[in-house]
């Protein structure tokens, strides 16, 4: 996951009208599409890097990552276009110049996420069980034996894009979305998992559920995953449920470490 | 501290509590939200000594029947839905003072006003109390986002409500010794935008110009679109000629994070403009922004009226 070799990357900034820049990764092809997983893996972790750095830089700002590029918002009133370009260019050469330490020390945290998986708790898990001439156990196996990183949060708030999903599970988005799918299920689709923050629409395959919240506006900062975030997922059995009641507004009672698994 | 208190006897067609918005919630997915119409929030604001970012109401085609409980300064701009004290008829742009007991009300919605070329035309008006409207705050705003049913009146994500009650807080530039003081202020005729019905903006090529032909940047530069009756506080839908990509595979991007004014074309080629409360992640590519400026005549805009784009570089611009 982690890349050791030195970084080489080449941004190019582009006008998002007169608020904001977006610096994207040159692609060497045409089309994103054609990227393998690899190397789109590492453009998110290129653009995640640049993010982070230009947040440390100016704190007060939100520099925010996408699959390969990153979102450089300003204010007009207080600096021209000209100066916004040049202080971001002067600031990925001072990245590309430090060695690729920082990325390598990128220490990330791991949550940990109790699912109860199938019935009517994950109404896919037998058709994607048999879709891929699995049984849902393995399905189960599959998804919880992996160890997932957050990609984006977007969508909705608290939606984090998990992945990379092991292929043996990957299945495309559902046809017909759903109108409502219910806050706490887990779900996934086009190689990627994720958790459904509240009731919402949604085209994802259902596949379990968790008690813990993944978003509550009562809590600083109101997401439980971050952009960067590993998480993986273990079964449990619904007796198991209410021993989560108590801490599921707790964000970070999840991580690794913070005793409670 | 001044306290004033309004209950609502009518919510309104959709009346919210907006401000400047969020700069820092697109990373937990939040968007930056907010007035639709900035120059006139920031206007309603200003009128009665408001900091920028203290919240108004936001007032969608109808307005809510407001009843003031103890005595206030207010002011109403952006679009004419004809305000009413007690039933007589109230300037827009202007600071008013109201009495205890006085009620608020409109003498009609803004569609009469289309046959009408003389008054303003619109969709939103914004209701500015001197204070502020109070409520709790989500990462430094009280802007309501309604489909996450976040913040807002109470917090609760919502719009107006019959019984709902509203009051101030004490986040003034100047305070007064008496309200009436603040009265009569009016806001410079030149300084306010220029609504109408058919509205010229100016836009930013990029940041995927790469994705679209040539054809696709000569039609949005000459041709005029259509605003969609299927347009929200998220996004504005255009029907105008297609807008081709480069090939079909180019209609669609690894997700970016994205701004208020990005004009996204999806691949049926038909634009939708990312406002307020737009997804802060998109997976169409971006043909163009528009300047932060002129969105508050498009978000005053009607199904039916007329958009039409001129490019800007954002060299010259800023």
């Amino acid at each position: 996951m982690v890349s050791t070799r030195p970084l080489n990357f080449d941004f190019e900034l582009k006008p998002m009208g007169d608020t904001a820049l977006l610096a994207r990764l040159r692609l060497p092809t045409e089309h994103y599409s054609t990227l393998n997983t690899t190397v789109r893996q590492e453009r998110l972790l290129i653009s995640r890097r640049l993010a982070q750095w230009l947040q440390q830089i100016a704190p007060e700002n939100e520099f925010v990552a996408g699959y390969d590029s990153v979102l450089i918002p300003y204010d007009p009133s207080k600096t021209s276009f000209a100066d916004q370009v040049e202080w971001v260019q002067s600031q990925i050469a001072k990245l590309q110049a430090a060695d690729d330490k920082g990325l390598a020390a990128e220490k990330s945290r791991l949550h940990r996420i109790p699912v109860v998986y199938g019935d009517k708790y994950g109404i896919d898990l037998e058709e994607i069980a048999s879709l891929k001439g699995l049984t849902p156990q393995a399905v189960i196996d599959l998804h919880s034996c992996a160890t997932y990183t957050v990609y984006l949060v977007g969508f909705s708030p608290g939606f984090a894009y998990l992945g990379p999903l092991p292929p043996a599970i990957d299945v495309p988005r559902r046809a017909n979305p759903r109108p409502k799918v219910a806050a706490g299920s887990v779900a996934l689709a086009a190689g990627q998992t994720g958790v459904y923050p509240v009731n919402m629409p949604g085209g994802w395959h259902l596949i379990g559920y968790t008690p813990l919240l993944v978003f509550d506006v009562e809590s600083d900062p109101p997401v439980r995953f971050l952009p960067g975030d590993q998480v993986q997922f273990f079964p449990i059995t619904p007796e198991q449920l209410p021993d989560y009641e108590a801490t599921r507004h707790d964000l970070t009672a999840s991580l690794s470490g913070s005793g409670v698994d | 501290m001044l306290q004033i208190h309004l209950s609502v006897l009518e919510g309104g067609l959709q009346t919210t509590l907006q401000d400047l918005g969020r700069t820092t919630g697109r990373r937990y997915g939040i968007p930056p939200g907010g007035a639709l119409d900035r120059a006139a929030h920031l206007a309603a604001n200003r009128l009665v000594l408001n900091q920028p970012q203290a919240a108004t109401l936001e007032i969608t085609l109808q307005g809510p029947r407001l009843l003031f409980e103890t005595s206030a300064l207010i002011a109403i701009t952006g679009a004419d839905f004809g305000p009413m004290l007690d039933g007589r008829p109230i300037p827009m742009w202007l600071s008013v003072f109201v009495r205890a007991g006085q009620t608020l009300e409109w003498s009609g919605d803004s569609i009469p006003r289309m046959v009408e070329p003389k008054r303003n035309w619109g969709r939103v008006c914004y209701l500015s109390l001197h204070g502020g409207f109070a409520g709790p705050q989500l990462l430094g705003s009280r802007a309501t986002y309604l489909k996450a049913k976040l913040s807002g009146y109470n917090g609760l994500g919502r719009v107006l409500q019959t019984g709902d009650t509203l009051n101030n807080t004490d986040e003034v530039l100047r305070p007064f010794r008496h309200l009436a003081e603040g009265a009569g202020r009016t806001f410079p005729e030149v300084e306010r935008p220029a609504y109408r019905e058919v509205v010229k903006l100016g836009l930013i090529p990029g940041p995927y110009e790469e994705n679209f032909s040539e054809e696709a940047y000569h039609l949005l530069f000459s041709e005029s679109f259509t605003l969609l009756q299927a347009s929200d506080r998220m996004g504005f839908r255009l029907k105008g000629p297609l807008l081709p990509h480069r090939s079909p595979e180019l209609a669609e991007i690894a997700s970016c994070a994205t701004v208020f004014g990005a004009v996204q074309v999806p691949l049926d080629g038909q634009p939708i403009v990312l406002m307020a409360d737009h997804q802060v992640t998109g997976g169409y590519p971006i043909t163009g922004t528009i300047i932060s400026s002129d969105l508050p005549l498009l978000a005053q805009l009607l199904p039916g009226g007329k958009v039409s784009f001129h490019p800007l570089s954002p060299v010259n611009w800023s």
